[in-house]
């Protein structure tokens, strides 16, 4: 083996035979199509979802202003970081992969760290609102005579719901916290770290 | 762009490019399943982003970025291979067949030198792949976006590991 053989390997390279892919364009018309009812259908699925829950909260009766705020809270800190979320999450179809490679690591990693950086403040702060909103909404779901001590109706301290809800919705967001960090360190940090030789160069 | 148009400027790359891409997703992964997903997620991407195409560089030029930036993200775990894996059968497709000896010889040379490439890194393997393409290293440049000499630096170091990998083969 010689280097000048390195050129002989140059030219059987040519050689080597592609897969019939004859119908590519009709699949990917046909998965364009695909993609553009996808959209539509989350669309029409946001939408019905939002007015089922207009329809039903107007239909409740006895709702104190309390549960408004505290379900205002709720879905407005969800909508906001569901929004925060969409605008950070990492798609590859943002990316412009037709400009060179070093750029497009570049483009590419600060995609990957603004994605991580989500599961930061702007996490804690959403786990915090949703806190705020339950307590605020159990308030006034909770009746005034529960407040009383010879009450019978409530067994239990209403408290004890403001802090097992507390934990609970706390807990669950720790544990998303947790998947997460554990996704990022196996998934997108080797990702970065392979990026990052293209970006340096 | 409308549509017959994209499917234009789709059908000039597919017919001009769709060999040389796939030798570079060979380049790339080596394991042939995985070859030919890489490929299609190459075609599905320079689909997708037909309308971006501007005209500043060549279509080739173009085609060859979105090869090369989709196989950087290319989700895949790829392998090392440590021990030939690739059957001969899977050769007898090669295009000049010639006398049987000769065709083997090639399969054979063929097959070390795609389990050679597939212990470069990442970088290096797409590289390389664009060198035996015949490209120059300015286009290797414009392509990759590092400066020619410096594609000349790694060609020369990507090929002085390539020898040392095959040197072993020829000494097995």
């Amino acid at each position: 083996m010689t280097m000048n053989e390195l050129d002989y390997l140059g030219k059987i390279w040519g050689e080597i035979p592609a897969t019939d892919s004859t119908q590519t364009i009709a699949k990917l018309k046909k998965l364009d199509f695909f993609q553009k009812r996808i959209n539509r259908l989350k669309v029409v699925a946001i939408i019905l979802i939002l007015t089922s829950l207009i329809i039903t909260l107007s239909f409740l009766s006895n709702i104190t202003l309390e549960v408004y705020i505290g379900v205002s809270i709720i879905i407005a800190s969800t909508a906001i970081f569901i929004g925060y979320y969409l605008k950070n999450q990492f798609y590859t179809s943002k990316l412009d992969y037709g400009v060179e490679s070093a750029r497009f690591a570049h483009e590419a990693i600060t995609m990957l760290r603004r994605q991580n950086g989500i599961f930061g403040l702007p996490f804690l702060m959403f786990i915090l609102f949703m806190i705020a909103g339950a307590n605020i909404m159990f308030l006034g779901m909770i009746p005034d005579s529960a407040m009383t001590p010879d009450s019978e109706s409530v067994p239990a301290n209403p408290l004890y719901f403001h802090i097992i809800f507390s934990v609970l919705i706390a807990l669950s967001g720790f544990l998303g916290l947790l998947v997460r960090r554990w996704r990022i360190r196996r998934e997108v940090n080797p990702l970065i770290e392979e990026l990052s030789r293209f970006d340096k160069e | 762009m409308n549509v017959q148009q994209k499917e234009k400027l789709f059908l000039e790359v597919y017919t001009d490019y769709r060999l040389r891409i796939y030798r570079i997703c060979y380049g790339y992964i080596y394991e042939k399943e995985q070859v030919d997903d890489l490929f299609q997620e190459i075609m599905l991407n320079i689909w997708n982003s037909m309308e971006k195409f501007k005209g500043d560089s060549s279509i080739g030029t173009w085609a060859y970025r979105v090869a090369v930036n989709t196989a950087l993200l290319y989700n895949r775990k790829t392998k090392q291979y440590k021990k030939v894996s690739r059957e001969a059968t899977e050769y007898n497709t090669l295009t000049d067949v010639g006398c049987p000896d000769d065709h083997k010889l090639k399969e054979t040379r063929l097959n070390q030198l795609g389990l050679s490439i597939s212990k470069l890194d990442k970088q290096d393997r797409l590289i390389i792949s664009l060198i035996l393409e015949g490209l120059t290293y300015d286009q290797v440049s414009e392509i990759v976006g590092i400066k020619a000499n410096y594609v000349g630096v790694k060609v020369t170091r990507i090929k002085k590991q390539l020898y040392e990998t095959l040197k072993k083969y020829d000494n097995e």
